[in-house]
Parts: structure tokens; sequence; C-alpha cells
């Protein structure tokens, strides 16, 4: 049992002037600005867009800002956020079919039509530490690291296959017939798409629950988990069979317009996986498929979200279910770290009368094990 | 941009939706220093619209949209998460309705959005608002998105296996 405690106003104002005055920092460095945040910490801004759940990097910039670069604290300020405003509607399903591709890879197929663009990717670079940005005078790009584009495809080239970006797994894979095709519920117009937002969480889910779940899920656990299922903790042997990242638009239909319009574009990033699968009595054998889907620029979540959709459609597949990674009911009650950190942080508040409560009780239990005992010793004298 | 579909029965309906399907696009895309900066030039030489009259049926308003997904890019449904949307409803004199929704949360454009979606529905300022606002703004996103396919068009490889050991 939880007792409020009261008290403490005057401290704990002062805490929260500490708490801006370590938040500012000295006064001789330049305050941060939320443009800065928004175009130079892009993939903070990214992750607390997909955690919060809310895809706008102003907010995101400035929520990382306030939260003094804790992401986990960040995304629980948008969160709180969110739940302030009114939801005006639902969108169409995105097209990522359609995407403006900032970046295309598939580490299945060498020969794609559409090409591998590598774009702006960490992947390649040597992880040492580049010591000319310790100044700040000027870090722009300089000149002999503008693109060289000797040898390598002409633009031209590029922009006639860019129209040309098929899918790798629905388009090449499935042409042979060997992938499963993702499945559409019949009369879908009808079929509710379960909002976790709305709807508190029920076991089993559906498919579509989960990858709610998973999108808005903490990078790191979820992460942990793909990295499970690839070590051996349910047998799920993955490819990446392509990853997208870009620019979509995000299309709504407002009952008073009666038709579809275009509010803006939406960065997402986008990875399905290639799984083996052994087959059935009634299943010739065929690659099975995991997704990922992430707000704004995040490989790793997108992939990991990927692995972990995979694992835990065991059921679906008719696999036991011997892993975390594959227990629904175990990865979604734990991959929200805005509960998991509420659960696990709580425990620093005043418990004062709850650990009176269990010291009174130890005492007692101690008392009466020291009478149990003077007793038996003075019956055995 | 938008997938023109001919959801709506007749010919001519479906043609004056994906002109306004259009300018909305082209629109919502917009900031609002563009935006202000062609209205200004505008009414520099418009003086009927520096005063234009017009009513709000809805004020200017931010909320969320949820974005959905489909597995797989093409199966079963999803709520992915949610996005900043602002919309707004104006009316004017001539009982022409504009609407804006547009992604994030600015009043003033969803505004100015509104007003420019109701004008482009009336004779007298369609034409002159296409050309002054929507043709160009929308050549100037065409161009940004070209420019940015060629920059990152530099990043397209060309990954060969190579065969190890004595086999080759």
């Amino acid at each position: 049992m939880y007792v409020a405690v009261k008290g403490g106003e005057k401290a704990i104002k002062n805490a929260h002037r500490l708490l801006a005055e370590k938040r500012r920092g000295p006064k001789e460095i330049p305050e941060l600005s939320i443009a800065q945040i928004k175009e130079q910490l892009s993939l903070s801004v990214s992750r607390v867009m997909a955690e919060g759940s809310l895809f706008d990097e102003d907010l995101a910039a400035l929520a990382i800002k306030q939260a003094r670069g804790d992401l986990i604290e960040a995304i629980f300020l948008i969160r709180a956020y969110r739940t302030t405003l009114p939801r005006l509607a639902y969108s169409l399903p995105i097209r990522t079919d359609k995407m403006t591709v900032e970046r295309r890879v598939s580490a299945t197929y060498k020969d794609l039509p559409g090409g591998q663009i590598l774009g702006p990717t960490f992947d390649y670079t040597h992880r040492l530490l580049d010591f000319d940005l310790m100044e700040t005078d000027d870090d722009t790009p300089s000149e002999k690291e503008t693109p060289d584009t000797q040898g390598s495809q002409t633009e031209n080239d590029f922009q006639a296959s860019e129209t040309d970006m098929p899918r790798v797994l629905g388009g090449l894979l499935n042409n042979e017939g060997l992938i499963q095709a993702e499945k559409l519920p019949e009369n879908e117009d009808d079929h509710p798409v379960g909002d976790l937002t709305r709807e508190p969480l029920e076991f089993p889910v559906d498919r579509d629950q989960r990858l709610q779940n998973l999108a808005r899920g903490d990078e790191g656990f979820i992460l942990s988990l793909g990295y499970s299922t690839q070590r051996g903790y349910a047998r799920n042997h993955a490819f990446v069979g392509e990853i997208r990242l870009g620019t979509v638009a995000i299309e709504i239909q407002p009952p008073e317009l009666g038709f579809t319009i275009d509010i803006g574009d939406l960065e997402i990033t986008e990875c399905e996986t290639v799984n083996q699968f052994q087959g059935s009595k009634t299943e010739p054998p065929q690659f099975t498929r995991g997704y990922g889907l992430v707000f704004g620029q995040n490989e790793r979540k997108a992939i990991s979200m990927a692995l972990v959709d995979r694992a835990l459609r065991a059921k679906e597949m008719g696999e036991e279910i011997v892993a975390p990674a594959q227990d629904e009911e175990f990865v979604m009650s734990h991959s929200d770290n805005i509960q998991a950190t509420g659960f696990v942080e709580h425990i620093k508040l005043p418990h004062y009368v709850d650990f009176q409560a269990e010291l009174g009780l130890v005492r007692r239990m101690r008392e009466e094990q020291q009478d149990n005992h003077t007793q038996t010793q003075q019956a055995a004298e | 941009m938008t997938d023109v579909s001919g959801q709506l029965g007749q010919k001519g309906q479906v043609h004056v939706n994906s002109e306004r399907q259009h300018w909305l696009s082209v629109l919502a895309r917009c900031t609002l220093h563009d935006l202000q900066h062609h209205w200004n030039e505008l009414t520099k030489s418009e003086a009927d619209l520096s005063n234009l009259p017009y009513r709000f049926l809805r004020k200017a308003e931010t909320g969320l949209v949820m974005v959905r997904g489909r597995a797989g890019g093409d199966g079963q449904q999803f709520n992915l998460g949610e996005v900043s949307v602002t919309r707004c409803t104006v009316c004017l004199d001539s009982d022409h309705i504009g609407y804006a929704y547009i992604r994030g949360r600015d009043h003033k454009k969803a505004e100015l959005v509104a007003v420019l979606d109701a004008l482009l529905q009336t004779n007298r300022w369609s034409q002159k608002i296409r050309d002054t606002f929507v043709a160009p703004l929308a050549s100037a996103q065409q161009k940004t998105r070209q420019n940015r396919k060629s920059q990152i068009a530099t990043s397209k490889v060309d990954f060969f296996t190579m065969v190890r050991g004595e086999d080759a």
C-alpha cells in the first residue's frame, strides 16, 4: 500500500530551481536552440518521436532540451503532451512503396531493380573519433568532401531506375512464391485496427497490436530481444531483405471533404526480414517475414522490431514457444519504457509508512522467534 | 504525391478534386515564411485581398492524426503512432469554404492555407493564385526533391562478391 506524504514544498521548489540551473549549465556557454537539436541531434529526435509515439520534430527537440538529453525523460514529456490533444483522424495506411528514398539497401540481393543506395549511414565508417569536431568554428564538410561522382552511376541512371524500386520481398521473392504473402483480413473496412492508446492490453493479441507496441517500444529492450533470437532463443535465422529510409506522404480523408488529402510528409525507417521456415504438411517450405516500421531514422530499432515481430508470430506458424522473444505477454508487457521507468523509479519515492509496516512485521517475527526459542530452551531444561 | 483515385462518382467532380488535392498538398508542404512572402507580394498588387473578409467555421486547432502502416508494407493494417496536425476552416463572403489540414502546430499557416483553399475555388481568384502561389511553390518543392535525389544518388553502390581462393 502506498500512503501519500505531505510537506516539503520549499525543498521541492528549490530542487527544481537547481534542476533548471543544471539544465542551463554555465551562463558563459551559449544556450542550445531547438533548431540546433532538431538539425544536429536528429537521431535523438527520431528516437524520442518513435517511442514518444508522436511525430513532431520541434516538440521532440524541445523535450530533449528540457530533459537535459535524457531521452526516456524526453519521451515521457512527449507522451504526457499527446494526452492533451484531441484525436482528429486516422490516416490512410502509408505507402512505403511510394517513399521518397534517402537510403535503400538489401542484404539478400546484390543487384536490385532501383539499386542499393547507402544514403546518410554510419555503416562502413571506421568508428574513429573525429577530433576536428572538437572545434566549432567550421564543421561543415570541406571542399574535398563534396560528392565524388567519378566512376559511380550517373544521375540520369539513378533517376530512371528510381521510378522503379519494387519491394524486395513482396516484389521479387513473392514472384517465385518462395515467401509467404502478407495476409489481409477479409472485408478489411469492417475489421477494426487495434489501438493500444484506446483499449487496454488484453491477451492474446493480434499482430496489429503487437506491431503498434513494438513501434513505440524501448529501443534497447527490442534490440536485446532481437539479439536473443539471433543467439538461438527462438530459431529464426534472419536476413535483411530490405531497409528503406525516406519520406512518405500522410493522407487522410476528412468527412467534411469526402476525398483524400495529403497533409505533409513523414520520415520513416522500414525493415523487412526474410526468415527460414521448414514448411508443414499443408505448406511447402518457404520463407517467412518479419516487419519493422519506425518514425524517423532508426535502423537499429527497425531491424530489431522485424526480428521480434517474426519471433512473436510463433503461434501463427505453429512453432513451439520456448523463448522470451516469442512470448507476446512477456514482450508487450515490458517493452514500454515509460511504464517500466515509472514502476522501477517509483520505489525511490517516500514509502515510509509501507516500510514502517514491514519494519514492525520483521521486529514482531523476530520477537516471536526469540520467544519460541526461549520457551524451547526452558522446556529442555 | 497524392494517389488520385476516382473515388467519387461524377467525372467532373473527380477532376476538381484532383486539382484541389494538388494545391492542398503543395500548400501543406510550404513553410509559413514562404506562404506569407507570396501572400504579401500578392496583396501589394491586389488591394481587395489585403482586407479580405472571411469568417471562421472552425478556428485553427491542433490535434493528432494516428498514422497507420501495413505489415510488410502491403498486409494487415496497424497503428504506427501519431502526428501533430492543425486544421482550420474559413468561409468567404461568397460562401466558398476553405479547409486546411496541415502537419505540425502552426495556426497561422493553417489559417492562410484555408483562406487560399477558399480563394482557389472562386472564379475571380483561382487562376491568379494558381499562377502566383501554387505553380511557383510546387516547382520549388519539385526542385528541392530533385536536388536531394541527385545528392542521394551519389551514394548508390554496386556491391560485387569476391571469389575466394583457388576456385577462381
